[in-house]
């Protein structure tokens, strides 16, 4: 799959928390590509946290995708730069 | 570093009458879903506007919106036209809302707010009834996975 609608992000406890939508390459990432699913496991977990610890989770996760995001960005520029488009002279 | 936690403790500080809306409310309500912006919801008039520059001024607040990054502490100067601000600070992006379409203006949705506790102070929250209605009238694909998640939460509030 070269573009995934939506990313599972599993922090380094090994639990898959929190879900984004967006233009980022599973393959480039420690991620797995759901679709359009709810996972209500997940929901159990984050309910059993203080409102501060979803927070902080979160925070986590925020991070984690904007790293993903430049290392999209990283690849995609990298791929137009190496990318020869035909032109007609 | 973006820090959205950052934010809202920052304005948490500041003592500023808003109520938490938009995905960061989620994530309170118990949902999965990043977000990549706070947003706030407040009665947006000059003089807040004024109070907001003053707040903002040490984290270098910028229209998101606007292809040349201008100063909100600057633009607009003309200020009895602002309904929302789309900012960019060092802590990351805010967003400014007078009304949350779906619910009705900060007035309705301060008056069903969920009051919390978060770093030490209270904070209004966007009752989960009205980020459901909210969700359900924006329509967009990330709303529609947001809304299945807190929908579920409800479900398992009810059945609890």
């Amino acid at each position: 799959m070269l573009l995934s609608p939506t990313v599972q992000v599993c922090l380094d406890d090994g639990y898959p928390i929190f879900v984004m939508r967006g233009f980022i390459k599973p393959e480039i990432s420690p991620c797995t590509a759901i679709e359009n699913e709810i996972d209500v496991s997940v929901l159990e977990i984050l309910s059993a946290l203080s409102l501060e610890e979803r927070l902080v989770r979160h925070q986590r996760a925020f991070e984690c995708v904007q790293e993903l995001q430049r290392a999209h960005l990283e690849l995609y520029e990298r791929s137009e730069s190496t990318s020869s488009i035909p032109t007609r002279k | 570093m973006k820090d959205l936690n950052q934010l809202l403790r920052f304005l948490l500080e500041s003592r500023l009458d808003f109520v938490l809306v938009g995905g960061l409310a989620g994530v309170v309500h118990g949902s999965s879903q990043v977000t990549q912006d706070l947003d706030i919801c407040l009665l947006i008039k000059a003089e807040v506007v004024e109070e907001l520059r003053r707040l903002l001024a040490p984290l270098h607040p910028k229209h998101r919106m606007t292809p040349l990054k201008l100063s909100f502490l600057t633009e607009p100067r003309e200020i009895s036209s602002i309904k929302n601000l789309y900012l960019d600070t060092d802590l990351g992006p805010l967003d400014i809302v007078s009304e949350v379409k779906g619910v009705g203006n900060c007035e309705r949705v301060k008056g069903c707010a969920v009051g919390v506790r978060l770093f030490g102070f209270s904070c209004k929250v966007i009752s989960l009834d009205d980020l459901i209605a909210a969700k359900s009238a924006m329509g967009r694909a990330k709303d529609k996975a947001a809304l299945i998640e807190l929908l579920a939460i409800k479900q398992k509030f009810q059945k609890e």
